[in-house]
């Protein structure tokens, strides 16, 4: 294992100014993530959610020094990736909807588990339900269930994200889960 | 990834030649977020200013002899434009701070609280402050003319104006209609009040008894407590009345407390 691996998001950021190398490592580690995490958020075609991811690097490579350390690294990347969809998305006079694929299922029983629906009930009529119940909410609570159940983010770094206080964040978290259990209650 | 991979985002980036932004651009730039919440904060705290000063020479003192209630007075003396300028830029001042580096992590009733704190604290210091600053100025100046319509009413027992010549029982002023009034201190002597200055603006309560003659039953600088008295405090009224006063200006007084106001 080289001894880039071993350094720590936060390390390879301060040497990134110096050196692309430690950049591209950063790059390798969340590309990925980010391409997941753009697509399920945006249903943007892959060329676009590359391009957002692209300029999403582009953009934290120039702002490389302004990288705030009381920060971890994914969530600032994170960020600024979701800041990347909103211009795009203004661009595209659209709104960010939640695209959840067949690889999400195992996250359904999270959301069960979590919002307390019995979980014999959660069979595959009711998981599609979910989808469609989760693209009616409001886009700022479609966000939060995604960094929340999706990225498997903690209040702390979904507020860094998002920028917005921790308590908003348990706020808006606390009403998407009661909407979601109204409505798939119903739906049984 | 198949067409994204690290490689490409690379060559990206050094065939555009990107590079990071020096920190000092960036320490700049942090900087420049500061500004709209300095300069709202600074609005804010001139509101704080004048809303002090307004409420400090409100008239609390003699709110009877110049208000039918409780509730009009408080309608007329509360500074509402400058508690409402106040309240505009606090908002201002949440959304200014919230672009900041660390702003968002603050709760809206923290940055709102600390905002008004900080504008109080700055706005009793421009209160407290030598009245050569232009702000205090300007307020002083809002605040006296309202003053000025509110006083200028002899036929309620009002009178307002310049001292132009001073005499033991006596002191002659001119209003703000240009009028000479001679008004005569029956119970007060002019010496016992060192702010009757030729001058000077002065206030009296009294009563007409001929025409341009006023009988002053109770007297007061135009400014209770000096231009930034403590505030909001209720002064000592009794520093202007006579040690003895006499039945009539008991009455005249008594009268006058119960007079219905006209509204200019």
């Amino acid at each position: 294992m080289s001894t880039i691996s071993l350094l720590t998001d936060e390390e390879l950021a301060g040497l990134s100014v110096s050196d692309t190398t430690y950049f591209g490592e950063l790059i390798r580690r969340y590309g990925t993530i980010l391409m997941r995490y753009t697509m399920r958020r945006s249903h943007a075609s892959k060329e676009d959610a590359e391009d957002i991811v692209q300029n999403s690097f582009i953009k934290m490579y120039r702002n490389i020094n302004d990288f705030d350390t009381s920060l971890s690294f994914s969530s600032w990347a994170y960020r600024i990736c979701h800041n990347e969809m909103i211009d795009w998305y203004r661009k595209k006079k659209s709104r960010p909807q939640l695209y959840i694929s067949h690889t999400d299922e195992n996250i359904f029983d999270s959301i069960a588990s979590d919002i307390n629906i019995e979980k014999d009930i959660l069979d595959r009529e009711i998981k599609k339900e979910i989808e469609t119940i989760v693209q009616t909410l409001d886009p700022k609570y479609q966000e939060i269930i995604s960094l929340r159940f999706f990225e498997d983010k903690n209040y702390e770094e979904i507020a860094d994200i998002l920028e917005i206080p921790a308590g908003t964040v348990a706020i808006r978290l606390s009403r998407a889960k009661k909407l979601l259990k109204e409505k798939l209650e119903h739906f049984s | 990834m198949n067409t994204l991979t690290p490689q490409s985002i690379l060559d990206k980036i050094k065939k555009e030649e990107i590079k990071p932004k020096a920190k000092w651009r960036l320490a700049f730039e942090h900087t420049l977020l500061w500004i709209p919440g300095v300069v709202v904060t600074t609005i804010g705290a001139i509101a704080v200013a004048g809303t002090l000063y307004s409420l400090s020479h409100s008239g609390w003192e003699y709110r009877e002899f110049t208000h039918d209630s409780l509730f009009t007075f408080i309608i007329d003396a509360f500074p509402l434009l400058w508690l409402l300028s106040f309240v505009l830029f606090s908002s201002l001042i949440v959304q200014a701070l919230r672009t900041t580096h660390a702003g968002y992590k603050l709760s809206l009733k923290r940055i709102l609280f600390g905002s008004i704190i900080v504008s109080i604290i700055i706005g009793w210091g421009i209160y407290i402050a030598d009245d050569t600053y232009k702000a205090d100025s300007f307020i002083r100046f809002s605040v006296h003319e309202r003053e000025k319509v509110l006083w200028d009413m002899p036929s309620e027992g009002r009178l307002v104006g310049i001292v132009e010549a001073v005499e033991p029982s006596y002191v002659t002023m001119r209003d703000e209609e240009g009028e000479l009034w001679n008004v005569t201190m029956p119970s007060l002597s002019t010496t016992t009040f060192p702010f009757i200055v030729i001058g000077d603006p002065i206030r009296v309560i009294g009563t007409t008894t001929e025409e341009n003659t006023f009988t002053a039953c109770l007297v007061f600088p135009w400014e209770i407590g000096g231009v930034h008295p403590p505030l909001p405090v209720l002064k000592n009224i009794k520093k202007y009345s006579p040690i003895k006063m006499t039945p009539d200006c008991k009455v005249i007084l008594e009268t006058l407390k119960h007079f219905p106001r006209e509204r200019k």
